[in-house]
């Protein structure tokens, strides 16, 4: 027996005699039957709509998906401390297409076909790889087209979807690939450096210069960002420098090479090792007071558009990278500590006796010739080595050599540049030091530095005594904030008067000594050095190494710059006096036209308005 | 099977005549045992409204739902487009530095016959006698340059050595141009004074005589 209802029973027992209620109260039932059904289906419609929603409207496309691959990186513009553009991204589009969804020859074949028509790669070698690859689920067909191709082709595939065909050629997946290029071809590119794909890497990184050292901060994909909080505002920017930037990424470098002026240099370097007829050079021009590094020339250069066909040998930076005895241009720092300890006055004569024997070996003059007494001028004039030598022993090791470390020889100058050396001196303490050593380091020999150290040691003398850290990257870019790059002082060198006093002197060696470096008009400041070459059996008997460095205008030095030639052809010169030399007065000719400076009878006068003539 | 089967025969052939009615009779009374369902007008109205509330609750969702989609698709598309004018951009930076790289500047100026600046002559501003003199230009010794630099000037460009070179040497000539350009501009100018005078003169008049 079923249970039924008391309110239900209490109907049907009254049934015969109220038939009116109980047909209301089905149709009341009834009705909230359906009532119910509507709310219920309402409910379950605005649920099927919101998941519509989700699923429907969502929908990607009618692609096929393939694989996730990620193109290069992009990376951040270069440019020079005028806004000139040395390394940017184009763009090209690679062509790669997931095979597995290509059932048929006939679809590869259209596709081979397509592609052949659109972009004008070869419907044979894509239906090869096609068939020969079925299984794979990505084949790269084309590594970079040009992105006038690249658009052709998705135009093509837009207008197959609007028309709703299935078509082999929608198969195809375009990914914009970056690629980096260099406006200014072989110029700074020991500076700028250049992208490779190193081996087992998936994408190209920076591996030299300033792509190198700045690699993590250029790449937009898990770039860093910047360091500190002393950033400036975008517009701090000269216009001229804002031609080019932002780049697509928002990470760009600022570098503190001018453009001009590394234009220059390379110039007067292409010249002088042509009319010397040497293997190799660098000529580097720095501004004293703040370590900027103006132009870094080097030769042989490469060009990083085409980095497949330069020689490996070319690729290193020489100017950072490499290491040389620097021959008598050392005797500068030999003097600065000399004069600095006050062992000896700039008027102070010493006896030039033509050899002098310092612990086992006996120092000569290059010339084998001795002058008697001597002062500090003339003797940094005719390089005397004996003096020298002198100047070393009555310093004695522990000073001479702290000068040593203290205009930066034999550590890093932390130059912001990938593959910086330390170069090589050998002190008191290391086994195969002897007091030998201390006379031949006194003019260069024995040891080994890299030119931006014997740059950055002379830009500490022209800089009042203070030694700066070199640097070629002037500001940083990242999302419109600037963070510039302050000038670094590393330590004193040496103090202001002793700064002074050796400027003079040395103006008076370009005076007496190295005619060849002068330039009418102007006082400028600056020592030669011939070094020979160490080989295994000793010293080469010829060949050498030549070294200017000097610094201009000596009163108000605005540049610093060094010449070093290797191995120039003895049959013509093999003294820097008669190749490096010039070579500097070259590109200090230059750059007082560059830079605008009047000689200076005109820049100390009186009257200091000048009209001026280009002709 | 039915529990109405025990019914009373006048109500169960009333129900049973339509199928639709005893499912809908069952449903309910299921529904009715597992739910609250209204038993009045005004509960009707309560479950009217809850599902009008909650209805138009999906809906606002439902309709946030396709307008954020909507925005979605149109930033996807900002996005695609930006970053396709960025890349057309970059084309056009590739050609504007590649034109004007310092290489292709020297072609350029060679080939319209310039050649490298090597001298610069600077003149003090009190010695010179008027300033932007065209003649300061041709300074004595400016256009000499240096044995180095005239063979690669001359040998950038062939043209140049056809070409006639300004050559003054001598302080004379220096100081006899000065004196020409001096006579030129004085004279100049008192022609242009002399028109002032007269424009002026002609102005008064007109003026004067519209007066009276």
């Amino acid at each position: 027996m079923t249970s039924i209802k008391p309110e239900l029973a209490a109907s049907y027992a009254v049934g015969e005699q109220h038939a009116l209620p109980v047909e209301a109260d089905q149709k009341r039932e009834l009705w909230r039957f359906w009532f119910l059904i509507f709310v219920f289906a309402t409910l379950i419609t605005l649920v099927a709509l919101a998941l519509f929603t989700h699923q429907a409207l969502q929908l990607g496309g009618t692609r096929p998906v393939g694989l996730p691959h990620q193109a290069e990186s992009p990376r951040g513009s270069i440019v020079d401390r005028n806004g000139a553009l040395l390394a940017a991204d184009r763009y090209f589009y690679e062509i790669s297409v997931n095979p597995t969804h290509l059932k048929t020859d006939a679809e590869r074949r259209v596709l081979a076909d397509e592609l052949e028509r659109l972009a004008g790669i070869p419907a044979v070698q894509t239906l090869e790889w096609l068939q020969q690859y079925t299984d794979r689920y990505f084949l790269r067909l084309a590594p970079a087209v040009e992105l006038e191709v690249g658009h052709r082709i998705l135009a093509e595939q837009q207008k197959l979807a609007q028309e709703r065909r299935i078509h082999p050629l929608l198969y195809l997946n375009l990914t914009p690939a970056p690629q980096r290029y260099y406006p200014e071809g072989p110029l700074a590119a020991h500076v700028v450096g250049f992208t490779a794909l190193l081996e087992n890497a998936v994408w190209r990184r920076g591996v030299a210069g300033v792509e190198g050292y700045y690699e993590s901060f250029l790449r937009q994909r898990d770039g860093v960002g910047l360091t500190g909080n002393a950033t400036a505002s975008w517009e701090s920017l000269p216009e001229q420098v804002r031609r080019y930037l932002p780049s697509v990424t928002g990470r760009d470098l600022v570098l503190t090479i001018d453009r001009g002026v590394q234009w220059i240099a390379e110039e007067e370097l292409r010249r002088a090792l042509e009319l010397y007829q040497a293997k190799a050079g660098t000529i580097l021009v720095m501004d004293p007071s703040t370590g900027e590094v103006l132009a870094m020339a080097n030769a042989p250069a490469f060009d990083p558009n085409r980095i497949a066909e330069a020689d490996p040998a070319a690729l290193l930076n020489p100017a950072v990278s490499t290491q040389y005895e620097p021959g008598s241009v050392f005797k500068i720092i030999t003097a600065a500590a000399a004069l600095d300890t006050g062992v000896v006055t700039p008027t102070q004569k010493l006896t030039d006796t033509g050899a002098i024997a310092v612990g086992q070996r006996l120092i000569l003059n290059s010339d084998r010739a001795g002058y008697g007494p001597v002062d500090m001028s003339e003797a940094l004039a005719r390089s005397l080595n004996v003096i020298s030598a002198q100047w070393a022993l009555l310093l004695g090791e522990r000073r001479f050599y702290q000068y040593v470390d203290r205009f930066g020889f034999g550590r890093v100058t932390e130059i912001d540049l990938a593959g910086e050396i330390y170069g090589a001196v050998r002190k008191p303490g290391h086994e195969k030091w002897s007091l030998s050593d201390l006379g031949t380091n006194s003019f260069g020999q024995g040891l080994a530095v890299t030119p931006i150290q014997m740059a950055n040691a002379t830009a500490a003398i022209a800089n009042g005594g203070k030694l700066m850290r070199p640097y070629v990257v002037k500001a940083r870019i990242l999302d419109g904030q600037v963070q510039y790059t302050e000038p670094t002082v590393l330590g004193v060198a040496i103090q202001p008067e002793t700064a002074k006093t050796l400027t003079d002197i040395l103006v008076s060696v370009v005076e007496r000594g190295n005619q060849a470096a002068g330039v009418a008009g102007y006082r400028i400041a600056g020592k030669s050095g011939t070094a020979q070459i160490p080989g295994e059996q000793g010293y080469e008997e010829d060949d050498t190494i030549v070294t200017f460095v000097g610094f201009a205008p000596a009163d108000d030095p605005r540049f610093v710059i060094l010449v070093k030639l290797e191995r120039p052809d003895p049959s013509i010169s093999r003294w820097a006096g008669y190749t490096a030399a010039p070579t500097f007065a070259q590109v200090a000719r230059r750059l007082f036209q560059y830079y605008n400076i009047p000689p200076d009878e005109i820049r100390l006068g009186a009257n200091q308005s000048v009209e001026q003539s280009g002709i | 099977m039915f529990e109405h089967s025990t019914l009373p025969s006048t109500v169960s052939t009333e129900i049973s005549g339509s199928l639709q009615h005893t499912l809908g009779r069952r449903w309910v009374s299921a529904l009715q045992e597992m739910l609250w369902l209204p038993e009045n007008f005004q509960q009707y109205l309560l479950l009217l409204a809850a599902t009008l509330l909650v209805g138009t609750g999906m809906m606002t969702q439902v309709w946030l739902k396709v307008q954020v989609t909507e925005e979605r698709y149109l930033l996807a598309k900002l996005a695609a487009q930006q970053q396709r004018i960025e890349r057309e951009n970059s084309e056009i930076v590739f050609a504007i530095a590649n034109a004007t790289s310092l290489r292709q500047i020297e072609q350029a100026a060679i080939a319209q016959g310039y050649r490298p600046v090597t001298r610069r002559v600077y003149v003090r501003r009190d010695e010179l006698p008027t300033l932007y003199s065209p003649v300061a230009s041709i300074a004595p010794g400016a256009t000499e340059p240096s044995p180095a630099l005239e063979d690669q000037s001359m040998d950038r460009n062939g043209a140049e050595k056809n070409r006639p070179a300004v050559r003054s040497s001598s302080l004379e000539e220096f100081i006899a141009a000065v004196g020409r350009g001096l006579k030129a501009f004085a004279e100049w100018m008192s022609a242009q004074a002399q028109n002032i005078s007269a424009a002026l003169h002609k102005t008064l008049t007109s003026k004067g005589s519209s007066v009276q």
